[in-house]
C-alpha cells in the first residue's frame, strides 16, 4: 500500500514536471498555440533592410503586435511582410506602416500611424500605405556629393 | 455630297467617342505621365508671362491632385472630430499653402528627367513609381493615387521613402493636440499671409 503511494506520487511529479517543461518551451519559443487573440495583415515594402521576424509593431510607441513573416514577392521583388496585430487594435484603411529604427543604431521595427478612414482593414487584408526602410548611409552619400 | 458630309460627321463622332473611352481606361501611370508632359510643355513655352504661366501651371497640376482626400489622410483622427466648416477651411488653406510653397520649385525646373518606372494597382488605389534624374543624383518619388470617376488623383507623394502625408500627419497632429483644431487653422492662415507678403515683395521690384 505504502509503496503504491510512492509510485503514484512519483508519477504525478513526473506528469507535472513534463507539463511545466512543455509550458516553458511554448513560452520561450514564442509559439502561439491557441491563437484567437490577434489577426494578421500584410504590407508590401520596397525595402525592409534590417527588419527581422519577431520585431515589434508599434502605434505611438506602444507594442501592438509583431512581424510574423518576411518574404520576397515573386513578381514584384518587393518585400512582403506579415504583421500579427492584437485583436483589440483596429487599423483604418488609410493607416501608414513605416519601418523605423529605435535610436540611431537600434533595431528596426514597424511603426503604424493610425488614419481617419471609416473603413477598417479586415483580418488577412493588405495595408497599402507603407514607408520603406531608409538607408541612411546611402542617403548621406547621395546628397553629400550633390552639386548645388 | 450630303452623304459624305453626314458620313464625316458620324466618323468624327465615333473617333471622339473612342478617344474619350481611351482616356477613361488609361491607367494611373499614363495619367500621371500625361500631367507631367502637360506641365513640361507649359514650362518650355518661353514667351509666356510669369503670371499666366503660373496660373496655367497650377491649373494643370491641381487637376491631378485630390486635396480633400489628402487633407482627410493628413488629419486622420482629427478629421473625424472636425465639423464640416472646419474641414472645408482646412482643405482650402492647405491647398493654397501647398501651391504657394511648391510652385516656385516647379518653375525653377531646368533639365531634370523624369522616368516612370512602374505602377501597382490595388482596388481603387495605385502607386506610381518614378525617378527624377538630375545631373548628380537620382531621387525616387512614388505617387499614391486614388480612382475617382475616370481619373486617378494623387493623394500622397513618397519621396525617398518619406511619405508627405505621414510627415504632415504627425506635425499637424502635434499642433492640434496643443492648440486645438482652430489653433491649427489660425497658424496655417498666418503662414499663408506670410508667404503672400514674401511673394509680393519678391515680385514688386
Amino acid at each position: 500500500m505504502n509503496r503504491l503511494n510512492v509510485e503514484v506520487a512519483v508519477g504525478v511529479f513526473l506528469v507535472v514536471g513534463f507539463l511545466c517543461f512543455s509550458w516553458l518551451s511554448v513560452k520561450l519559443g514564442n509559439v502561439d498555440l491557441f491563437g484567437g487573440n490577434d489577426y494578421t495583415v500584410k504590407a508590401n515594402f520596397s525595402s525592409v533592410s534590417g527588419l527581422k521576424e519577431g520585431a515589434s509593431v508599434e502605434i505611438a510607441g506602444v507594442k501592438v503586435g509583431k512581424v510574423s513573416r518576411i518574404r520576397l514577392g515573386g513578381e514584384t521583388y518587393e518585400a512582403e511582410v506579415e504583421l500579427t496585430v492584437d485583436k483589440g487594435v483596429q487599423l483604418q484603411d488609410d493607416s501608414i506602416a513605416s519601418i523605423r529604427t529605435a535610436g540611431i543604431i537600434g533595431d528596426r521595427y514597424v511603426s503604424i500611424s493610425p488614419g481617419g478612414s471609416e473603413m477598417l482593414i479586415e483580418p488577412g487584408g493588405v495595408l497599402f500605405e507603407t514607408e520603406s526602410a531608409i538607408n541612411l548611409e546611402g542617403l548621406i552619400s547621395k546628397y553629400v556629393f550633390e552639386k548645388k | 455630297m450630303q452623304f459624305t458630309k453626314r458620313f464625316l460627321r458620324l466618323f468624327t463622332a465615333v473617333v471622339l467617342l473612342a478617344s474619350t473611352t481611351a482616356v477613361a481606361s488609361q491607367g494611373p501611370l499614363d495619367q500621371a505621365r500625361a500631367t507631367v508632359d502637360a506641365v513640361m510643355a507649359i514650362l518650355q513655352e518661353s514667351d509666356l508671362e510669369k503670371q499666366v504661366r503660373r496660373e496655367r501651371l497650377s491649373a494643370a497640376i491641381l487637376a491631378r491632385f485630390d486635396f480633400a482626400e489628402m487633407s482627410q489622410r493628413i488629419l486622420a483622427l482629427n478629421w473625424r472630430s472636425a465639423n464640416g466648416q472646419q474641414r472645408e477651411r482646412f482643405v482650402a488653406l492647405f491647398s493654397d499653402l501647398l501651391e504657394r510653397n511648391y510652385i516656385g520649385h516647379i518653375e525653377a525646373y531646368t533639365d531634370e528627367k523624369i522616368d516612370f518606372v512602374k505602377e501597382r494597382v490595388q482596388g481603387n488605389r495605385a502607386a506610381v513609381d518614378t525617378v527624377i534624374v538630375t545631373k548628380s543624383v537620382e531621387i525616387p518619388i512614388s505617387y499614391r493615387m486614388v480612382h475617382k470617376g475616370a481619373d486617378w488623383k494623387v493623394y500622397d507623394v513618397v519621396i525617398e521613402s518619406v511619405s508627405f502625408v505621414n510627415n504632415y500627419r504627425s506635425s499637424y497632429g502635434e499642433i492640434v493636440k496643443k492648440e486645438g483644431f482652430d489653433g491649427l487653422l489660425a497658424r496655417m492662415s498666418e503662414k499663408l499671409t506670410e508667404l503672400e507678403q514674401q511673394n509680393g515683395n519678391a515680385t514688386e521690384p
